[in-house]
This record gives structure tokens, C-alpha cells and sequence, in this order.
């Protein structure tokens, strides 16, 4: 063959050669471009699942999911489109989109950023139609909460899309995601939200969806949240919210046998809707400042109060396990006693000078039986220290002075008080029983909760034991899943036996004591009354305001259904608004309906609004 | 006669005709996957569908061919080629301005680029020249006369502008070569490249150093090995590096335009720019590196299926068939365009006339120049210009007027033994 055609030959095997050993190191030698394409074209895509509902615990639907729908955009993907049109359909002002626009410009060109949140289906409908003729913009359905009732926005709580900490705690969470931020949407979030399913898709250079990737071979499919069922009634919620219009404080409600909460009421309170949809962060941030009325507080499960002469009862009950009295014991009333060298403790129970058996004392409220009993059970010991850490002891064991651990996220220890408390405020050894006194009668250092008072009134009701007070009955229609914290008992160390006295003493408050104008026909029941001071400072000047109103309460006398502890700011006497609000409550759960209407009458005309108000800081006493 | 019996259309070579009709068969299913679009259901509305439209029509180019007579062909070279060059102007005047190309003849729908049928009538014109009587390659006068002969056409290409299909018409150098021009002169020009791109590469400074170096090594080394300078030569050689090393910063900042200049910078790796003018080259790699040995099947590339590459069903169908087919799919591809160019060389070596075999170096010089030149831009090897490769990829100009080359050189080849 001629030698130039060899030459030529050989010209195009080199080229030949060149281009197979490039082709070779790409797709033989070089790994890096399966990662790339990979990354070029296979996204990820959640699902999120629906949220589960939220039941009463007659499986009346509470809560549910109401699709709302957010206009998203695409920067590079947006050509020029018809600006007004798109305000009249969204209804948004010309700087609000601008803003977005620039927003979304900035967070990335090729990513979907929120241009309209939170449409409502018709708002959205006309968008819906059109939305083709805006291109690099599209409509997301999302869900919010639909509330199906007005009252226990403390219970059911809200959700808001989890903020950085959030995001780095969970990885399960994605930024825009909801997650529950208060109430059982809180404690229950896990249960809740359900679990995210994984979409797998290809994508073609502009981002746009081509296909699923490998057929869905890797997709998991999303798990809808599990639905709750509370163990609040929601009829006697919403009847204790009427019963709470004009006044601050809370109620609470509990079924002794399972500790399961059947009310827990706290006003002033809001309807649950408004911490859902459009303003919601609007509406959030007002009641956060909302100082005065604090409707964000709980006051059933955070707020802390001198529990007051509902707390003779547990003296009592200590006295009687410690033996340091009996059944039969009876001490001297004569307007009170004295103890120490100076000192007097003052009671009004109207013995004047008689004996005083514990029915009577706990009917009659006596500061000296109690005083006294107190004073005996820390005596008892060879140092008043070991004395108050024994009484400390079975108070931990009915669940004061530490966390209650209910299942809503929040809550308040209360305080009471040990030997190390007065060792650091007397100096160790430098304190005698005498000096705390006031613990005899639920006064000075000792702080509850209203819920902790309620779990004290089930405790008794139930003669020793008590369920740790929850509100969760259900988990997806079976209490298989919910935490058996919450349904064994637990034992308050106390002698079945010691509780009949104060039983008996709790029924005679209804009968012919502080309660007797609430008492029911046909229904034995037993309460408690208490009245715990407070002062205010106005203008630099300390001044009393009317007692907060303490009533607790169970009923009925033989197998007790309902356990009740009202609290009321400023109600004065604990008789005169808790005693008709624990009463109408027991009522209304026992019975369904009221006979009392003159209770109820006077409850519903008791506002205290105006003594409130006097309570308000004024507004140029900022701090 | 020294033949009783005359070549038909089946005596044409059929190892040849075998591997132009596996590559279109190729190019169809890569341009089907390429461009596949499941809303689509009118067939020859598709790419895929019309390139088989393209295909079937060829065939009536075959047989079109095959009804030509070779003498009028051979006799009426040099008219073709002016009517060549008419068309070129033609097309200035009068084709279609598609994204500021006048490249474009178009009537209705339908839309055919002069310049790929020019190949063919360039290479006849040329053939013509140098089968002249008394014509000489190696002699300057003729050489430049064959040089202009081939640089007409690329003047008005230029003109379009399409760099792409004019820098293929530079490929007819290779047919001087086998007919007897030296190979000095494409030394010269491999080493004006070379220094060309070396001076963009490492500047100018280091390159006049070291070819300065270079030259008083060489002579060094001849007059002590060989006892004697060559004074001429070397001065000669000198002062064309030295021209070009000057000359390359005014060409490359100058002269050339600044996608062209960014293209040359990319291949060189001096820029990265894989959100611009390097985004289709980035794509390709990625497309044809992620397909591995053995690809990833018919229509499961997610390079492909997202149109990440534009045109990738014309000039980067390469990326189509390396994502889909991975090695083994391009290494059969470039196989078979090896096969076919040395098997055309044969061919025209074992030509009697003159003409016919000129006309064989031709299209194995204007097919290799496609082939490789496409292949290195899709690789990154070479800057990226608009050629298509030739059977494989979209268009029915370049499939038909490749159609044509091939099968009127297949019938030269196929009448060789005859007096015709």
C-alpha cells in the first residue's frame, strides 16, 4: 500500500486511540461523574403525613387538619407575568410581593420560596386557574388545625414550623416544618405528626420533575399521624370555661380511680383557633404580651399558691400514719393555743376551749389540731431536721414540692420546704419545729399547685393512692401504646384505714360546714375550703386585695367519680365562688345537667374584672 | 471493454454500506432517547421520526445516484463546484437568519444547509483540479491554486458565520498530502498550533525562552553529531515560531471573539465556567462519565432524560450514547468509525483513476475531520464548535450530503475496473 495512505492510516488510529483512552479514563477510571449526575438530577422530596386528630374522651373530634394552600415561586423560573392580576388573586399588597419577590431572589434562584402564605380554598381558586399564565410560580397544599370547639387551648395547645434549635435537635424536622409547641401537640408531637414518607424523582435542568427514579424502588411511603383521644370531657371543659367568664384562676378536674384529667380549666383563656391560621403569629405574639392577663399562662399547672387549709388534711393524715395522733385524739381550742415563748397561733373554728376530734377540726378548719398534729409528727424525732424530712417525705409521696410529671409540657414544682431549706435560712441546728409552724396549716413556706391540690383530692378520694394525673386516654383508639406511667397507681404510704376521719370530716364541710349552701340532693360529697392571702403593691403602697378562693372537692362520698380543685384569684372565702364552681362541676359530670340554677346564677353574676384591674400594673411602671 | 458484465448498485462495497447503515441506525435510537417526549404521538412530528424520514429518503438518493452516469459526474466537476459556491452566496443573500446564522435555505417548514452539500461538490471540484494534466501539488503555483480552491468556499462559510463547517473544509489539506505535497508544511502547521496554544498556556515570555533553548540545543546537537549547521532552515523555522508567539496574543485577543476565546481557555482548563460557556462541555462529561462500562440503559439517563445537554440530539449525540451505553457503547461507535475510514482508504487505494480515488481521500478527509473534531469538543479536548458527527447525529442535510459522498465514491469504487 502507498506509504502516505499508511501515514493517513496511522493519523486516524492515534486520533482513534486518543479519543478511546479519554473515554476510558471518563467512564471507566473517573467515579466522580456518577456522584454528579446523580446529584444533577435525583432529589429528594418528603411527604409530609397528615396530622393526627384530637379527641375528647367520648371520641368527640376536637381537633382535625383544614388544608390551606401557599403560593411558592421559583425565581429563575419566573418570566414577566401580569402584576395586578396577580394581586387581585391573591389579594396581597404590590410592596408585600416586591418584598417576597426580593426575599426569595436572595434565599436561592433555583429553589421554591413562599411568595402568599396561608390561602384559604376559595381565596386561592381563581390563582388556581390561572396559575398558568404565572410561570415559576405554583400553589402548595398544606395543612393548619381546625378546631372543632372553643375552650382548652391550654390543653390542645398549637403548632407553629420548628425554629433553628428545633431543626438542630430533630433531624427529622426540615425548615417550614410544623411541629407542636404547647399543650398535647407538644407532649404528643412524636405521636402526632406520624413519619414522613421519602420521594425520589429525577429532575431535567430546570429543576422540573421528569419522572420517579428507579421506579420508587427507594421511596418509603409516608404514615399518617396517629389520632388521640383526651381524657378531658370536652362539655364539662367548656362548661367550666362559662363558669370561669370574669374571673382568673383555673379548675381541675380528675378521675381518682385512673388519674385521668377530666377538666383543667384556666382563665382567662382563648379559643385554640386563634393561635391557627393566618395571624397566627400576630395573635401569639399579643398574648405574649399580654401581661396582665397572662392568658398564656396555665394557671391550673404552673401557677404556685399557699395551698391553704386543704392543706390540714395531709397533717392530719401524717399525724395518724406517724401515730403521733389517733383516731380519738383531741386537742384544746381556745381561739387558738400557744407555742414557744411569745407566740400564738390564732383559730377561728369556734371551740372556745373545748376538744377539738379531727371530723370537726377538718369541718370546722382548726389551725390548733393541725398546728398541733404538725408540731407532734416533726417532735417525734430526736432533731426537728429529721422530724421535717420525714414530713417532707410523705408529701414527695402525694406528689408536692416536685413535678407532678403530667403529659403537658408545662407545670410548676410547688414548694415544700425540708430540713436543708431551714438550715440555710436558720443556720444548721439553730431551728426548732415551732418555727414552721405555719407548714401545720398550709401557709408560710409551702407552695401547690391547683393540679397537685386535685391529685391530693383524687389521693384521698381514693383512700392512699393516686394515678399520676394525664390527659391522654387513648393512642390511635387503645391505651396499648400510652406510657404506663400513667395508669399504675401509686402509693402515698398512708394507711387506707386514716382516711375514713377525713373523709368523714370532708363530707361534714358539705353537710353543716363552709360548703353547706353547695351541697347536692342525693349526692354525699366531700370537699375542703381554703382561702390563701395576697397583697399587691399600688402605688408604692402595700395593699391587701380580697383572699384567692381555694375549694377541693370529690365526689360522691362512697366510690368517688370526680375529684375537683378550684382555684379563683381574689374570690374572697373559699366558699363563696370555688365552693359553687367544684360543686356545679361535679354536678355537671355526674348528673349531665344542673339542678343547682342558683348556684350557677351566682357564679355566672361574680365578675371580678374590677378588682383585677386594680391589680394591673400601670403602665408607666415598666420595668 | 474488459468487463462483459457492468457493476450495479450491489456490487458497491458492502462492508461500507454495513457500517453506514449500523451508525444511522445508531444515531436514530440515541436521537429517540434523546429527544424522547411521552406526550408526543405524532411520529414524524419527532426528531427520531423525521431522522427516519431523512434515512428512508437516502436511500432514494442511493438510487438517484445510482442512475447517474460517472462520466457526466467527472465531466461536469468543476461546474458543480461553482454552483457550490453559488449556493454559498445564495444563502447569504437569501437563507434564513436563525440565531444570527445565515446557513439556512428555507422553504416552509422545511430547511436545508447548502455548506454540507459544498463538501461534496468541493471535493468533486477539487478532484477535477488535480487529475489537470501537467498539475503538480508539489509545485507552488498549483498548490496555490488547489489552496484557493478549497479556501473559496470557506470564505463565504465564514461568512455566515459557521466556524464549524468551514474549519471541516481545512480537512481537504490531507488529500494534498497523498497526492504528494510535503509533509514540512503540516509539520509547520502542527508547530504554529503547538506554540500557539503552549503561548496561551504558559504566556509568552516562557515559550520564546524555551523554544530559544530548544533551538540552540538542536543545532548544538547537529553540528556535533553531524558536523554542520543548518543555517537557513533554522532561521527559517525561527522566525515562524517566533511570528506566531508574537502573533499568537493578537489572534487570541483580538481576532477571535470572547465565547471562542473562553472555549479555548476552558479546554485548556485556564477557566472554569460551568454555568456558561462551559455548562454544555461539564454536562456532556458528566453524562458520558456517569455511564460507566456498561451505560444505563435505553432511556434511563437522568443526563439525557433531563436535557441537561442542549442539542444533545445533534452535535452531542455522543453523550446520549455514552450515558445510555457507557464504554462499551462509545467504544463501538468510535470502532466503527475507525473500521470505516480505513476501510475507505482501501478503497481508494485500490482506485485506477486518479479522480475517483481523490474523491475517496476527500470524503475519508471531510468524514475523519467530522468524526474526531466532534468527538474531541464532546470529550473536551477540543474547543467547542458547532459539527455534527456525521451519520449519528439529527439533520438531514448532513445525513444526505454524507449519504451522497459516500455512495457516489461507493459507485466509483464499484465501477473501478470499468472504462468509463
Amino acid at each position: 500500500m502507498n506509504q502516505k495512505a499508511i501515514v493517513i492510516i496511522l493519523l486516524i488510529l492515534l486520533t482513534s486511540f486518543t479519543i478511546i483512552g479519554r473515554l476510558f479514563y471518563l467512564q471507566i477510571l473517573d467515579e466522580k461523574y456518577k456522584d454528579l449526575a446523580h446529584k444533577n438530577a435525583v432529589k429528594k422530596e418528603y411527604i409530609i403525613p397528615e396530622r393526627g386528630y384530637i379527641y375528647d374522651r367520648h371520641h368527640q373530634l376536637l381537633v382535625s387538619n383544614l388544608p390551606i394552600y401557599d403560593v411558592m415561586a421559583i425565581p429563575k423560573q419566573i418570566k414577566a407575568f401580569d402584576t395586578l392580576a396577580f394581586l387581585k388573586y391573591t389579594g396581597i399588597s404590590k410592596d408585600d410581593l416586591l418584598k417576597a419577590l426580593k426575599k426569595a431572589k436572595t434565599y436561592s434562584r433555583n429553589k421554591a420560596s413562599l411568595i402568599v402564605p396561608k390561602l384559604y380554598k376559595n381565596e386561592v381558586a381563581l390563582l388556581q386557574e390561572k396559575i398558568y399564565k404565572f410561570p415559576g410560580f405554583f400553589i402548595q397544599r398544606r395543612a393548619i388545625r381546625q378546631y372543632h370547639t372553643q375552650s382548652a387551648a391550654n390543653v390542645l395547645g398549637f403548632i407553629r414550623e420548628v425554629n433553628e434549635k428545633e431543626l438542630k435537635k430533630d433531624p427529622f424536622y426540615m425548615p417550614g416544618d410544623l411541629i407542636g409547641k404547647a399543650g398535647v401537640e407538644k407532649s404528643y408531637e412524636k405521636i402526632l405528626r406520624g413519619k414522613k414518607g421519602i420521594r425520589y424523582y429525577l429532575t431535567d435542568k430546570f429543576n422540573r420533575k421528569i419522572g420517579s427514579y428507579k421506579n420508587g424502588k427507594f421511596d418509603t411511603p409516608a404514615e399518617v399521624g396517629k389520632d388521640l383521644d383526651l381524657s378531658i370531657d370536652i362539655r364539662l371543659q367548656e362548661f367550666g370555661d362559662s363558669l370561669m367568664q370574669g374571673k382568673r384562676g383555673a379548675i381541675i378536674a380528675i378521675e381518682p380511680q385512673t388519674g385521668e384529667i377530666l377538666a383543667l380549666v384556666t382563665a382567662p383563656s382563648f379559643p385554640p383557633a386563634y393561635l391557627s391560621g393566618r395571624n397566627s403569629s400576630k395573635n401569639f405574639n399579643k398574648l405574649f404580651r399580654d401581661k396582665v392577663n397572662n392568658p398564656l399562662l396555665d394557671r391550673g399547672l404552673q401557677g404556685e399558691y399557699p395551698p391553704g387549709s386543704p392543706f390540714k388534711m395531709l397533717n392530719g393524715l401524717i399525724g395518724l400514719q406517724e401515730g403521733v395522733i389517733q383516731p380519738g385524739t383531741a386537742f384544746v381550742c381556745n381561739h387558738g393555743f400557744n407555742y414557744g415563748r411569745h407566740n400564738h397561733m390564732f383559730c377561728h373554728c369556734g371551740a372556745n376551749g373545748r376538744s377539738v376530734h379531727l371530723p370537726w377540726a377538718i369541718e370546722r378548719s382548726c389551725n390548733t389540731y393541725f398546728s398541733k398534729s404538725y408540731l407532734n409528727i416533726i417532735n417525734n424525732y430526736s432533731t426537728p431536721a429529721e422530724g421535717l424530712d420525714v414530713w417532707h417525705n410523705y408529701l414527695a409521696r402525694f406528689g408536692l414540692g416536685q413535678y407532678l410529671h403530667t403529659d403537658l409540657p408545662v407545670g410548676s414544682k410547688g414548694f415544700i420546704p425540708d430540713s436543708k431549706f431551714y438550715d440555710r435560712y436558720y443556720k444548721k441546728g439553730r431551728w426548732a419545729a415551732s418555727y414552721t409552724i405555719s407548714n401545720g396549716i398550709g401557709q408560710g413556706e409551702v407552695l401547690t399547685t391547683p393540679i397537685q391540690l386535685a391529685n391530693v383530692a383524687a389521693a384521698i378520694a381514693n383512700k392512699g393512692f393516686y394515678v399520676t394525673p394525664h390527659i391522654i386516654k387513648n393512642i390511635d383508639g387503645s391505651q396499648k401504646t400510652v406510657d404506663t406511667f400513667y395508669l399504675k397507681p401509686k402509693q402515698t404510704g398512708i394507711d387506707p384505714k386514716y382516711f375514713d376521719q377525713i373523709i368523714q370530716g370532708m363530707a361534714a364541710v358539705y353537710k353543716k360546714g363552709t360548703a353547706k349552701y353547695s351541697q347536692l340532693k342525693d349526692i354525699e360529697l366531700c370537699g375542703k375550703t381554703g382561702t390563701s392571702e395576697n397583697k399587691t403593691r399600688i402605688d408604692g403602697k402595700v395593699v391587701k386585695l380580697p383572699d384567692h378562693s381555694i375549694f377541693m372537692a370529690f365526689g360522691p362520698k362512697e366510690n368517688p367519680k370526680i375529684a375537683v380543685t378550684v382555684f379563683v384569684e381574689n374570690g374572697g372565702y373559699g366558699a363563696t365562688v370555688a365552693a359553687p364552681i367544684a360543686t356545679l362541676i361535679i354536678e355537671k359530670y355526674l348528673r349531665g345537667k344542673i339542678t343547682r340554677t342558683d348556684l350557677l346564677n351566682r357564679v355566672l353574676n361574680t365578675d371580678l374584672t374590677e378588682i383585677y384591674q386594680k391589680k394591673a400594673p400601670k403602665n408607666d411602671e415598666k420595668q | 471493454m474488459k468487463n462483459s458484465r457492468k457493476a450495479g448498485i450491489f456490487d458497491y462495497d458492502w462492508i461500507s454500506v454495513l457500517l453506514f447503515n449500523l451508525l444511522v441506525l445508531i444515531g436514530i435510537i440515541s436521537i429517540y432517547s434523546a429527544a424522547y417526549n411521552e406526550t408526543q404521538t405524532q411520529v414524524f412530528q419527532t426528531f427520531y421520526g423525521k431522522q427516519a424520514l431523512w434515512f428512508a429518503f437516502s436511500y432514494v438518493l442511493v438510487i438517484f445516484i445510482s442512475f447517474l452516469s460517472l462520466k457526466s459526474i467527472k465531466n461536469n466537476a468543476s461546474l458543480l463546484y461553482l454552483i457550490g459556491l453559488g449556493l454559498l452566496i445564495l444563502v447569504l443573500i437569501a437563507g434564513a437568519n436563525i440565531n444570527g446564522n445565515k446557513s439556512w435555505f428555507r422553504f416552509g417548514s422545511f430547511s436545508i444547509q447548502p455548506a454540507e452539500f459544498v463538501k461534496l461538490l468541493t471535493v468533486l471540484g477539487l478532484a477535477k483540479l488535480l487529475i489537470e494534466p501537467e498539475f503538480k501539488i508539489s509545485r507552488i503555483k498549483n498548490l496555490l491554486q488547489a489552496t484557493v480552491l478549497v479556501l473559496a468556499p470557506v470564505f463565504f462559510i465564514l461568512l455566515q458565520p459557521d466556524l464549524g463547517s468551514a474549519i471541516v473544509f481545512l480537512s481537504l489539506f490531507l488529500v494534498f498530502y497523498r497526492d504528494g505535497l510535503s509533509i514540512i508544511y503540516y509539520l509547520l502547521v502542527l508547530l504554529i498550533a503547538t506554540l500557539f496554544i503552549t503561548t496561551i498556556y504558559f504566556g509568552q515570555q516562557k515559550i520564546l525562552l524555551s523554544i530559544s533553548v530548544i533551538f540552540i540545543l538542536v543545532n548544538l546537537f547537529t553540528y556535533f553529531k553531524l558536523k554542520k549547521i543548518y543555517w537557513l532552515q533554522t532561521i527559517f523555522v525561527l522566525f515562524i515560531s517566533v511570528l506566531t508567539i508574537l502573533g499568537t496574543n493578537f489572534v487570541f485577543h483580538k481576532i477571535l471573539k470572547p465565547h471562542q476565546r473562553n472555549r479555548i481557555e476552558i479546554v485548556l482548563g485556564k477557566k472554569k465556567d460551568d454555568k456558561g460557556t462551559g455548562y454544555n462541555l461539564k454536562q456532556a462529561l458528566i453524562a458520558i462519565g456517569s455511564g460507566g462500562l456498561h451505560g444505563k440503559g435505553l432511556l434511563k439517563g437522568s443526563q439525557t432524560q433531563g436535557d441537561y445537554i442542549p442539542e444533545q440530539h445533534t452535535d452531542w449525540i455522543l453523550t446520549v450514547i455514552g450515558e445510555q451505553w457507557g464504554f462499551l457503547g462509545t467504544l463501538t461507535v468510535v470502532l466503527l468509525y475507525t473500521f470505516l475510514l480505513i476501510r475507505l482508504i482501501f478503497l481508494a487505494e485500490r482506485q485506477k483513476q486518479k479522480f475517483s480515488r481523490i474523491l475517496g481521500y476527500g470524503l475519508v478527509a471531510i468524514l475523519f475531520a467530522h468524526y474526531a473534531l466532534n468527538m474531541l469538543m464532546v470529550l473536551g479536548l477540543f474547543p467547542t464548535i458547532g459539527i455534527p458527527l456525521p451519520f449519528l447525529s439529527y439533520g438531514g442535510s448532513s445525513l444526505w450530503a454524507f449519504t451522497l459522498l459516500l455512495f457516489i465514491f461507493l459507485k466509483f469504487d464499484a465501477h473501478r475496473v470499468e472504462d468509463w
